[in-house]
C-alpha cells in the first residue's frame, strides 16, 4: 500500500489509529501489539500477499538467531567465555548464521538475476534463469535485522519477545522504504506504558510532518518527474539530441525530485510515527547544504549512513588502522552503499564515485575553498553530476548523457517544457494552444524556471521539522496544512510510486 | 500557540471544509453526468466517451440511440432528430466490441423507452471476444456503479477540478461538441492520401487465405448478443448500417488472407439480421466512389465527416442504392469480393507504385 493513495488515507491510517489506541484501553498491550502486526502485514502484502512469505520467513529466521543466542547465554555458556574475554565459538556460528541468512535473502531476490547477467557477459555461460522480481523494502527490513542480530551478538541488544520484535521489523511507517530504524529506537517506547494514551502535540506535529511529507511527494516530485522521466525515457534509446540546457535542467529536476520523493516519503513515514507516539530517527539534514561529500552523508539518508558505519566501517577497522586502510575502509564503504542501491552497474559506478571523492577528501583535507559558499556550490556540483550515474538505466545511457552535457552546448531546450502538462496550467496552455500557439514555448520556459525556483526555495529553506516546531501550532498553519492536504488529496487520482521502493 | 489538540481540530475543520468544498464543485458541474444531466442553462456537453457515455445514458432525456465505434462519432445526430421527430443519444466505444456495445445499450433499454436505433456495425467487431470490457477494464469502478460510495476518485479529482468542468464550460460556452456534435472528433484533423497513407505501408505483401474455423464461434456469439437485443425490444426499430472502409483498408484485408472471414461474417450478420421484422440495413461498403477516394480519408477506416452526413441523408431518404432487404442480400457478398479484387489489382495502384 502506498501512503500516497487514497485507501491509505481515508481509511487504513484512521482505522489503524483508532485499533491501536482502542486496543491500548485493555490490560495487555499484546492486543494492540498484535492488530498493529496485523495492519502493517495487510499494508505490506496489499500488493502482493506471496511478499508476506518472505518477510515473516526472514522475521522468523532472525528471532530463531535471537532466542538461540539467548539460549547459550541462560546455560552460563556467554557469561563464562565473555569473562575471559572470548565469545564462545556457538554464538560466532549463530551470527555467522544471521548473516548469510540476511544477505543470502538479499542476493537471491536482489542481486542474482544481475550475477547471472554478469557471469554470462564476462565468461561467456549461457546460465538462463527466470526473472526474480524484487519483494518490496527488502533492503531496508534486511539491514535493519542485520543490526540487530549484530547487536544481539555483541550483547548490546537484549531478547525481545516475538510480538515486540514482530512489531519493530513490520512497523508499517518504515518497512517498506525505511528510515533505517534501530531496534533501541523503537522497542523501548513500544514497551513503556506513558505511550499507551495519545499525546496530543506529538500526534499533531505527525500529522503536521505527514501532511508536508505528503505535499512534496505529491505536489513536487510527481511534478518534477514528469520532466525527468520525458528524457531519461528517451536520451540513449531512441534518437535524441541532447543539449547542455536540456541536460543540466533534467540533472537539478531529478536531484530535487529524489530528494523530495524519499524525504516526502520519510516525513510521511516519521508523521506516522509520531501519530502512533514513535519518534523515527530524521533521515535528511537539508543534504543542498552540504559542504563536502563527507558533509552530504551526514545529512542524505543518515540512518543507511548510520548503519554502513556502525555495520561495516567500524568492523573493518574504521580509522583504527591508520590512514591507508581507513581510505580503504571508506571506499569499500561507499562501494556497498552502491551495490545496496540496486543490482546495476550504474548504482555500483555511483557508490564509486562517492567513494573516490570520500578518499580524496580524507587524503587533501586542506585542498578546499576558504568560502563556505564555494565548497558548498562545487560539492553541490559534484552531487548533481554523480546523480546522472544514479538516474541513468545503463552506462551507455550515462555516458551519452555525460559527452552531451559537456559537448553539446546549442541550446536546443528539446522541448522539454512540454512535459509538464499538469491539471494545475492545463486552461493556459489550452487557451495558449488555440489563441497564441507561438507563445506556448515561452509558457513552458517559465513553467520550468517556476519549477525550479519552487524546488530551491523549499530544498534550500527551512526543513519541515523546523518550520513544525515554530508555525504548524497556530491558526494559519493548521490552514496551510490543510491546503496543502487538500491539494495532494485530490492529486491523488494518478498514484505514482516512491523511488526508494526499489533499493 | 494553540494546543495540539486545538490545532489538530481546527486542521480537521478546515479540511472537512475543504473536502465538502471540492465535492460540492464536482456534483453541481458533473462532467462525468454521474448524478444528473445537463445544468439548466447549459449545454449536453460530451467530449470523453470513455468517462461520459455511461452518465449520459443514465441521465440524458433521449427516446433514440445512435450507437458504433469511432467511426460513427462524427454523424450528427440532430439531423436524425429533426428528420424522424425524436431525441438521439450517441453512444460510442473506440474499437468498440459487440458486447461493449451491447452492454451500453442495454443500460439504454433500462433507462429509456427506445424508439429507434441507428447502429453502425464494424465488421471486424464480431470477431473480438464477447465478454464485457468497458466496466472492468478500460474505465474506473465509479463510473458503472450507482451508488456514491466508491465516487471518492470523482468527487475529489484534481482532473476533474481543473480539466475536465473547465473543459465541459468552455464547450457548453463555444457550442462544441454539443448536441449532435457529441464526441466529434474531427476538427482539426486532416484528410487526405498523404495523411491516410501513413497508416499503410503499401500493397507489398500477400499472406495465404486464413482458416477462420476457429472464429466462427465468437462470430456467432457476437451476432447472438445483437439479437437478443432486437429480440428483446420487438418495438424498437433497428437501423443498422455498415460504415465505408477505404481501400487501404481492404486491400490490407486481402493481402492478409482475411477476405473470407470478412466475406463470411458479412453474409451471417446480414443473413440473421434479416430475419427481424424491425430491422432495417444499409450497406455503404461497396460505394467505389467512397472508398477508393482517400482525399476522404485519414487513416485505414476513419472518413470526413461529410460521409457521415452522407449515410444519414441517404439513410433518412431511405436510398434503394444502399438499403439491404431479404431480397438483395445474396449479391452483396460478391459485390464485396468484386470490388476487392478491383482494389488489389487496380485502385491502390493509384496511390502506392506497383
Amino acid at each position: 500500500m502506498l501512503f500516497n493513495s487514497t485507501i491509505f488515507i481515508a481509511l487504513f491510517l484512521p482505522l489503524c489509529l483508532i485499533g491501536w489506541y482502542g486496543l491500548q484501553q485493555f490490560k495487555n498491550p499484546a492486543w494492540a501489539k498484535l492488530f498493529l502486526v496485523g495492519m502493517s502485514l495487510w499494508f505490506y502484502g496489499y500488493y502482493n500477499p506471496w511478499y508476506l512469505l518472505i518477510l515473516v520467513g526472514s522475521l522468523f529466521v532472525n528471532q530463531g538467531i535471537s532466542a538461540a543466542m539467548e539460549r547459550l547465554s541462560g546455560k552460563g555458556q556467554e557469561t563464562s567465555a565473555q569473562a575471559a574475554g572470548k565469545v564462545p565459538g556457538s554464538r560466532k556460528l549463530l551470527l555467522t548464521l544471521g548473516l548469510i541468512a540476511n544477505i543470502g535473502l538479499l542476493f537471491y531476490f536482489k542481486y542474482f538475476n544481475f550475477f547471472v547477467d554478469n557471469c554470462n557477459f564476462f565468461f561467456h555461460t549461457d546460465w538462463q534463469i527466470e526473472k526474480i522480481a524484487l519483494p518490496l523494502g527488502i533492503s531496508f527490513f534486511t539491514f535493519q535485522q542485520i543490526s540487530y542480530v549484530v547487536d544481539r551478538y555483541k550483547g548490546e541488544a537484549p531478547c525481545y519477545s516475538l510480538l515486540d520484535y514482530a512489531c519493530f521489523v513490520t512497523f508499517f511507517p518504515q518497512l517498506i522504504a525505511g528510515p533505517i530504524v534501530l531496534h533501541s529506537e523503537f522497542i523501548p517506547t513500544l514497551q513503556a506504558r506513558k505511550n499507551r494514551k495519545p499525546d496530543w502535540e506529538m500526534f499533531y506535529d505527525g500529522v503536521a510532518l505527514f501532511v508536508l511529507g505528503f505535499g512534496k511527494k505529491v505536489l513536487l516530485a510527481d511534478v518534477l518527474a514528469l520532466l525527468v522521466n520525458s528524457v531519461f525515457d528517451v536520451v540513449g534509446v531512441v534518437q535524441y539530441y541532447l543539449d547542455f540546457w536540456t541536460g543540466l535542467i533534467t540533472i537539478l529536476c531529478y536531484g530535487f525530485q529524489l530528494y523530495f520523493d524519499f524525504s516526502g516519503y520519510c516525513d510521511m513515514a516519521r508523521g506516522i510515527g509520531r501519530m502512533f507516539g514513535f519518534e523515527l530517527p530524521v533521515n535528511f539534514r537539508s543534504p543542498f547544504k552540504a559542504d563536502s561529500v563527507r558533509d552530504i552523508w551526514k545529512r542524505w539518508h543518515v540512518t543507511l549512513g548510520r548503519f554502513l558505519t556502525a555495520y561495516v566501517y567500524i568492523p573493518l577497522g574504521g580509522n583504527r588502522k591508520g590512514k591507508a586502510r581507513k581510505c580503504l575502509n571508506l571506499f569499500l564503504v561507499f562501494l556497498v552503499s552502491g551495490i545496496w542501491h540496486g543490482a546495476n552497474w550504474t548504482y555500483i559506478l555511483w557508490g564509486v564515485m562517492h567513494g573516490v571523492a570520500i578518499v580524496w577528501e580524507n587524503l587533501f583535507p586542506k585542498l578546499r575553498f576558504r568560502s563556505r559558499k564555494l565548497n558548498v556550490f562545487f560539492t553541490q556540483i559534484f552531487w548533481f553530476l554523480t546523480l546522472i550515474m544514479f538516474r541513468s538505466n545503463t552506462l551507455s545511457q550515462a555516458g551519452y548523457f555525460y559527452r552531451n552535457l559537456f559537448t553539446a552546448p546549442k541550446p536546443f531546450l528539446n522541448g522539454i517544457g512540454a512535459a509538464l502538462q499538469i491539471p494545475e496550467n492545463f486552461i493556459i496552455i489550452k487557451a495558449l494552444t488555440l489563441k497564441a500557439p507561438q507563445y506556448l514555448p515561452v509558457f513552458y520556459f517559465v513553467m520550468i524556471g517556476l519549477m525550479l525556483a519552487v524546488s530551491f526555495f523549499f530544498a534550500y529553506g527551512k526543513e519541515a521539522g523546523e518550520w513544525i516546531k515554530t508555525k504548524a501550532r497556530t491558526k494559519k498553519g493548521a490552514f496551510l496544512l490543510a491546503v496543502v492536504f487538500l491539494w495532494g488529496f485530490v492529486s491523488l487520482s494518478q498514484v505514482s510510486t516512491f523511488l526508494y521502493f526499489n533499493f | 500557540m494553540l494546543t495540539g489538540k486545538k490545532a489538530l481540530k481546527n486542521f480537521i475543520l478546515w479540511v472537512a471544509a475543504g473536502l465538502l468544498l471540492v465535492a460540492g464543485i464536482t456534483v453541481v458541474f458533473d462532467p462525468f453526468y454521474q448524478y444528473h444531466g445537463p445544468l439548466p442553462g447549459m449545454k449536453d456537453v460530451l467530449f470523453e466517451r470513455e468517462s461520459q457515455v455511461i452518465g449520459s445514458i443514465r441521465h440524458f432525456s433521449y427516446d433514440s440511440v445512435l450507437l458504433g465505434s469511432s467511426v460513427v462519432e462524427n454523424c450528427d445526430s440532430s439531423y436524425l432528430d429533426n428528420a424522424y421527430g425524436i431525441k438521439t443519444l450517441k453512444v460510442v466505444k473506440g474499437s468498440g466490441s459487440t458486447a461493449d456495445l451491447m452492454y451500453y445499450l442495454g443500460k439504454a433499454h433500462e433507462k429509456q423507452d427506445i424508439k429507434r436505433v441507428f447502429y453502425g456495425l464494424d465488421l471486424f467487431a464480431l470477431k473480438m471476444p464477447c465478454e464485457v470490457t468497458v466496466v472492468s477494464q478500460y474505465s474506473p469502478n465509479y463510473l458503472y456503479t450507482e451508488t456514491i460510495l466508491d465516487d471518492g476518485a470523482y468527487l475529489f479529482n484534481k482532473d476533474v477540478l481543473l480539466k475536465k468542468i473547465p473543459l465541459m464550460l468552455a464547450y457548453s460556452f463555444a457550442d462544441k461538441n454539443t448536441g449532435g456534435h457529441a464526441y466529434d472528433w474531427s476538427e482539426d484533423k486532416t484528410f487526405g492520401p498523404a495523411k491516410a497513407m501513413e497508416a499503410y505501408a503499401g500493397p507489398y505483401v500477400q499472406s495465404e487465405e486464413k482458416d477462420f474455423t476457429d472464429d466462427k464461434a465468437t462470430i456467432a456469439a457476437n451476432i447472438a448478443l445483437i439479437t437478443e437485443e432486437i429480440e428483446s425490444h420487438p418495438d424498437t426499430l433497428y437501423t443498422v448500417f455498415f460504415p465505408p472502409y477505404s481501400l487501404l483498408m481492404w486491400d490490407d484485408t486481402c493481402r492478409q488472407g482475411e477476405l473470407s472471414e470478412y466475406c463470411y461474417m458479412l453474409d451471417e450478420a446480414l443473413r440473421t439480421l434479416l430475419s427481424y421484422d424491425n430491422v432495417e440495413i444499409y450497406y455503404f461498403q461497396t460505394d467505389t466512389d467512397i472508398v477508393c477516394n482517400l482525399d476522404l480519408y485519414m487513416d485505414k477506416v476513419h472518413y470526413s465527416p461529410d460521409i457521415n452526413q452522407y449515410m444519414l441523408t441517404c439513410m433518412v431518404q431511405g436510398d434503394e442504392s444502399y438499403r439491404v432487404d431479404k431480397d438483395n442480400r445474396q449479391d452483396v457478398v460478391p459485390s464485396l469480393r468484386q470490388m476487392c479484387q478491383y482494389i488489389t489489382e487496380e485502385a491502390i495502384y493509384n496511390y502506392y507504385p506497383k
